[in-house]
């Protein structure tokens, strides 16, 4: 293969652009890290911050590889390629040694970035740290390359890694949490996204950790590159596949093919163990295939849960401040969005709920919106009494469950239902319109947000505008009944038009 | 046979921007009647079930169904209880055993509560609804569910999601879904499609039990002497229009059959 491939030799344009590009890009990268570096991030909020989001990355990294991993072929290789008489590894090694070197750059960079951001420079930092800071975080990108494989190249590791994901998710706010309240040096001591910036940090024992981060990152490469031949062309052929679709979608701005192309990747998560008697109510039908449905994709409930309650206790720390009551009312927008993954599946195919069900659209669409609805406020009010017992927020917030609880859980649902109506893919007048014109320009962006996200920015306005308004109150001692009742006042009446326009709704085309 | 057709369907016609996919379809079915469709691929037969089964909007014509209109923009629902349709392509939940299928149509149709349970309480109502038209008593459904199953093949398969089976389970699973529910019109487009000879033999017995039941039964095939036997007339459609309609051994073994190549 490698005496067939092309020289590389830029085009005068091509140089020219990049040149362009480079510019800009530096321009923007220069200011940001100015602006980085005149807000502070020190040593400790390394300290209290930076396991927790390596972890994150470490995790990302792996569930990377659940779907698609550092080693890839094109279909034709597949078919070509892979299928002839030579050792896979033969094949495999050369791109995962690829990737490997990749990562290890990526690594250099943000090593070199983290020095500049963190340390204000290496002079700042010493020679020796410095150069520990660069070999702390090659050595953890490589650390996460290698991951990424070893997931790629087994399908148990890959069902593994989706089912621990939320549990590693809690974990690193619990780092967080505990190297702010125990001890700051919890997260660097953890594993090896703590001990990669560990001479960032600096301390007595830099020097240990990055020799057990050198360590552990040199095993996980070398049983890495042990496995090459580990992988089932089966694997890659599935991959390239999905590369192929996801790249359509992403051309014909269908996110919901995307996401579909994206799940068909996925090792397969049913567990048709768990079994749930039918009711004897036929009201009660769609609920129960919602429950089944969820049982069954339980990764869906942890992930609402955690989106759910990050979103709760955001509103509550950050008592009538805009950008948190934002945050709070997009969480629970795509906290409801996750739970009503069994509406979009009727979505996917109308034809089929109109057969089995004989109901129509907007029964189904409503009853649908039970189960994530009730979910949803189970998380919500959870989390408010969780808040309350640990100290987070005052008795008071007990008040908002009977309260203003079921107006904005009842928007959420709502406004991810009817979004979720609408299929995920962009109006084909609208594509043909754009493509007409400047996709890029700032008029067909404003038509692809208005279009794609009107659902999502009547939440973030109403649910924004009650969390605010109670939120201000507390802060500022005024009337907490009256900034209750418009409170409830506003998400009641939102949800009443939502449920509305949920009644009027008819099966999609 | 009854004054009040089962399916009453006048001047029906679609087209799909400048093709006309089926022009002035005219059909009565009664009760205790089987209506074959025939035709080439093509000919607008799959055009005809997705109209006649609510989910393509006519460009012309009505559709009524024991008198309730057939109309997507008002949903049908009255029509949709009473007629049960099994589509030419499966299309199934794929987190959904085969059990759980027919329980969610089952309990979604009021099958426990008798809600709309068949009137008659004929042979074939005793796979759909309790005999006497009354909620199942519990595990009732369950039985009713093995039973179905059974006499389809499906018996080993209930606790297989449908990713796991072949097309033709697939289909058969589809056909159970229809026929655990109370229905008065079947509707079946290409039924025998993926299926074995042995399944081709059992869906044959139970449209004749459901002839005998005093349903009504539209199919359509390819496959002229399936239909054989069990269909009473014969509608052939060539290019969205009918071209023949009449009794169904005189159609198939006539020269219209010959003539349009449908055999």
């Amino acid at each position: 293969m490698r005496a067939h491939r092309r020289p590389f030799r830029p085009s005068a344009y091509q140089v020219y652009t990049t040149l362009v590009c480079g510019a800009i890009i530096g321009v923007f990268v220069r200011g940001a890290i100015a602006s980085l570096i005149a807000g502070g991030i020190g040593v400790h909020g390394l300290l209290l911050l930076g396991p927790a989001v390596l972890l994150v990355v470490v995790l990302a990294a792996a569930r990377f590889g659940s779907w698609q991993g550092p080693v890839s072929f094109s279909a034709a290789d597949v078919a070509l390629v892979l299928t002839a008489p030579i050792a896979s590894a033969d094949l495999v090694q050369p791109k995962l040694e690829h990737s490997l070197l990749v990562g290890a750059l990526v690594g250099a960079a943000v090593g070199g970035l983290a020095i500049l951001v963190i340390a204000g420079g290496p002079a700042a930092l010493g020679a020796a740290r410095s150069v520990g800071a660069v070999v702390g975080l090659i050595s953890l990108s490589s650390l996460c390359v290698a991951v990424s494989w070893l997931v790629q190249s087994s399908r148990r590791s890959a069902r593994g890694i989706r089912r621990v994901s939320p549990v590693v998710v809690v974990a690193a706010g619990g780092l967080a949490a505990g190297s702010a309240v125990l001890f700051s040096r919890l997260g660097m001591w953890s594993g090896p996204w703590g001990w990669s910036i560990a001479p960032l940090a600096g301390g007595t024992g830099w020097p240990v950790a990055l020799g057990l981060v050198v360590a552990a990152s040199a095993i996980v490469v070398v049983w890495a590159l042990r496995r090459a031949g580990a992988a089932s062309i089966e694997m890659f052929a599935v991959r390239a596949g999905t590369r192929s679709a996801l790249s359509a979608s992403a051309w014909t701005l269908n996110y919901r093919g995307a996401a579909l192309s994206y799940r068909a990747a996925q090792p397969a998560r049913l567990g048709v163990g768990i079994r749930l008697r039918p009711p004897a109510r036929s009201r009660r039908a769609v609920l129960w295939r919602d429950a089944i449905a969820l049982l069954r994709d339980a990764s869906r409930v942890g992930w609402a849960t955690l989106l759910g309650a990050g979103a709760t206790v955001e509103a509550l720390t950050h008592p009538g401040r805009l950008l948190p009551a934002g945050l709070a009312a997009a969480g629970l927008y795509f906290a409801a969005s996750l739970l009503c993954e069994p509406l979009r599946v009727d979505v996917d195919y109308p034809d089929r709920s109109a057969t089995l069900l004989s109901w129509s659209f907007a029964r189904v669409l409503l009853a649908h919106c039970v189960l994530p609805a009730l979910t949803l406020a189970a998380i919500t009010a959870g989390t408010v009494l969780v808040s309350v017992a640990i100290g987070v927020a005052g008795p008071a917030a007990l008040i908002l469950i009977p309260t203003l609880l079921i107006g904005v859980v009842a928007t959420a649902v709502l406004a991810a239902a009817l979004s979720a109506r609408r299929g995920g893919r962009i109006d084909e007048a609208l594509l043909i319109r754009m493509l007409g014109a400047d996709p890029s320009s700032p008029a067909s962006a404003t038509l692809i947000v208005l279009w794609f996200a009107p659902w999502l920015i009547l939440t973030l306005i109403t649910l924004g505008a009650a969390i605010t308004i109670v939120g201000h109150a507390v802060v500022h001692h005024r009337s907490m009944v009256s900034a209750g009742l418009l409170a409830v006042g506003i998400t009641g009446a939102v949800a009443g038009a939502l449920i509305g326009v949920a009644r009027r709704t008819v099966r999609p085309d | 046979m009854s004054s009040l057709p089962v399916l009453d369907v006048s001047g029906l016609g679609r087209r799909y921007g400048e093709l006309e996919a089926l022009h002035d379809l005219n059909l009565e079915v009664h009760a205790g009647e089987c209506v074959a469709v025939i035709g080439h691929n093509g000919s607008g037969k799959t055009t005809a079930v997705r109209l006649i089964a609510g989910q393509l909007d006519p460009s012309a014509g009505s559709i009524h169904v024991e008198g309730a209109p057939v109309d997507q923009e008002v949903e049908a629902i009255e029509a949709r209880a009473a007629l049960a349709l099994v589509p030419d392509t499966p299309s199934l939940y794929d987190d959904l055993t085969v059990r759980e299928h027919l329980q969610l149509v089952a309990v979604a149709h009021g099958v426990n509560e008798g809600l709309s349970a068949a009137p008659d309480g004929g042979a074939l109502a005793e796979l759909s609804a309790a005999p006497d038209g009354g909620a199942l008593a519990d595990g009732g459904l369950e039985a009713r569910i093995e039973e179905l199953l059974g006499g389809l093949g499906l018996a080993e398969k209930l606790d297989a999601t449908p990713g796991t089976l072949s097309r033709g389970m697939r289909q058969k699973v589809q056909l159970a879904c229809a026929l655990i529910r109370p229905w008065r019109l079947l509707v079946l487009d290409e039924p025998v499609v993926g299926l074995d000879p042995a399944s081709q033999r059992t869906l044959r017995e139970l449209l004749l039990e459901a002839k005998r039941a005093g349903k009504a039964v539209v199919l359509t095939t390819h496959q002229l002497e399936f239909a054989r036997g069990v269909a009473d007339r014969a509608v052939v459609l060539s290019e969205g229009a009918v071209v023949a309609d009449g009794p169904y051994d005189e159609i198939v073994d006539g020269a219209v059959v010959r003539e349009y190549g449908l055999l």
